[in-house]
């Protein structure tokens, strides 16, 4: 699967490149499912997807592999959403990859991204700006504590409220 | 980090969405590299077994997932007002001898010259006949350093940056030699403070300030105090006539063959790098990748001079060269293609 009659010179490139970023990938879905049987699963479908994408203007390929990573998630929670919501609106969405992952595309909807502004913007200031530099600027805690001046164990206390009241918020919503 | 997991039961009386946001915050940590990676997962699978915390597990997920790709604009004035905070105990930390101490900022940058010549050495001819011991301290590409010296004067290195240091009973000076430093110097009436770098000479008496130095730019800053720069590259010997002065938040730049331009700058962008950031403000892109590229020696490398001529905002980490090219790929219709060097190169797309 190399797709689209890429340089197979390429293609052995990039497969050699996916092995070496294999074991970091199956473990960043093992975090986020806890199944580690389906973690290798869903390894294996990035792998596919890369495939059939060529590896011509990726650029970074390991952001590009945890990029494709989001977006194979991504699937598997629509497709059990799908499934869970039973059979009527199920039937269009099944079993197919919603797209590429793309670059300029965020997975957050838009008025997800909004409504997760508007909880920031209700933080304390500095919650919201380790979590803002934790996240969006992706700064260590170390990095930040140093900035803000304040403890590791502080930073790591703010994130967590700051998880928490996002996570809270998006109950009630 | 097992010390900090709780146990199930704990788990369980909290709730879905609390026991996720641990969870979470663990994720982070572990993905950072902070935390043990294995520490807890037996636990985590076993609360996962629950439908209602699956579901609060899978929404945390995805709003963090999620938030890995925002585009450029969004949380701008989060993003800035984030980086605009100053640590709690600034003055009290970093300024212990505060009231005689000021501070500037020497910035010598080579914006014309190739980046060989930011290796090439200042030529020893410059140097006094007969120069006491020279202590030489440097960090290699990428590096940052704090140094103390032998005044309890301290000094941070940043990236790819040579400083010597030369104590005499009666006078302390130094000379960056390369690269850039924030110095924080002890107040001593009787033994001034000299730093040569480039054909300039900064004089201060208790002082912090920052220097950078490359072949045909120098670029004085002062942050707080009073400071006079001289021509010259003997710290040993300084001419006071036509000594200026600077104000803080004053900035000179020197560049050869043209007079000098004095004007004002923003402390708190400039100085970001001693806490590992660049920050950019409508920078082109041009001037933020050569400000980057002294970071790695993996470079980010522009051919499109129509490309080094967008402009871009924000703060990056300087270690992480990633964050620039997604921002950057996010904001414009750019494609970073690797180069076999470890370097890329950032295009136009097709």
């Amino acid at each position: 699967m190399t797709g689209r009659g890429e340089d197979p010179r390429q293609a052995d490139a990039l497969e050699q490149q996916f092995r070496t970023a294999r074991a970091g990938l199956v473990a960043w879905f093992r975090r986020r499912i806890g199944d580690p049987v389906e973690a290798e699963d869903l390894c294996q479908e990035c792998f596919l997807r890369i495939g059939t994408r060529g590896p011509d203007a990726i650029g970074d390929l390991d952001a590009y592999f945890y990029r494709t990573a989001r977006s194979v998630l991504a699937d598997r929670r629509r497709r059990r959403a799908v499934r869970e919501a039973d059979a009527h609106i199920a039937m269009a969405a099944e079993g197919e990859p919603s797209r590429n992952p793309d670059p300029l595309h965020s997975l957050l909807a838009r008025e997800q991204l909004e409504a997760v502004s508007v909880v920031l913007a209700g933080m304390p200031e500095r919650t919201r700006a380790v979590f803002v530099l934790c996240r969006l600027e992706g700064a260590r805690y170390a990095e930040i504590a140093t900035r803000l001046g304040i403890s590791v164990s502080a930073v790591q206390k703010h994130m967590l409220r700051a998880i928490d009241i996002l996570l809270a918020a998006g109950e009630s919503a | 980090m097992s010390a900090d997991l709780p146990t199930l039961a704990m788990l369980r009386t909290m709730g879905p969405d609390r026991a996720a946001a641990i969870w979470l915050e663990r994720l982070v940590r572990v993905e950072s590299g902070d935390a043990d990676p294995s520490a807890g997962d037996t636990l985590f699978e076993e609360w996962l077994r629950d439908d209602a915390n699956r579901v609060a597990w899978d929404r945390a997920i995805e709003l963090w997932d999620g938030l890995a790709e925002v585009d450029g604009g969004a949380f701008e004035d989060m993003r800035s007002d984030a980086l605009r905070i100053r640590p709690q105990g600034l003055v009290r930390s970093w300024m212990p001898y505060a009231i005689a101490a000021s501070i500037f900022i020497v910035v010598l940058v080579s914006l014309v010259a190739g980046y060989g010549n930011l290796t090439r050495p200042a030529p020893d001819a410059r140097i006094a006949a007969n120069p006491p011991a020279e202590k030489q301290y440097r960090t290699e590409v990428g590096q940052r350093a704090a140094i103390v010296l032998e005044d309890g004067s301290k000094v941070t290195l940043d990236t790819d940056s040579v400083l010597k240091a030369a104590f005499t009973s009666g006078v302390r000076t130094a000379r960056l030699v390369r690269g850039q430093a924030l110095f924080e110097v002890r107040h001593d009436v009787r033994r001034p403070f000299r730093v040569a770098a480039g054909d300039r000479v900064v004089a201060v008496l208790g002082t912090e300030f920052d220097i950078r130095v490359s072949a045909d730019e120098t670029r004085i800053m002062l942050v707080r105090g009073s400071i006079a720069v001289t021509k010259g590259s003997d710290p040993f010997r300084v001419d006071d006539t036509g000594a200026q002065r600077l104000a803080a938040g004053d900035q000179l730049v020197v560049r050869k063959g043209m007079p000098d331009v004095k004007s004002r700058f923003v402390a708190d962008a400039t100085l970001q790098w001693r806490h590992g950031f660049l920050q950019f403000d409508n920078d082109s892109l041009g001037a933020a990748v050569a400000e980057l590229n002294r970071y790695s020696p993996r470079k980010i490398v522009l051919r499109d001079p129509r490309v080094a001529g967008l402009r871009i905002s924000g703060a990056f980490p300087t270690g992480n060269r990633q964050a620039f090219l997604t921002t950057a790929t996010a904001l414009y219709p750019l494609r970073v293609i690797p180069l076999p060097n470890g370097s890329v190169e950032l295009a136009s797309k097709p």
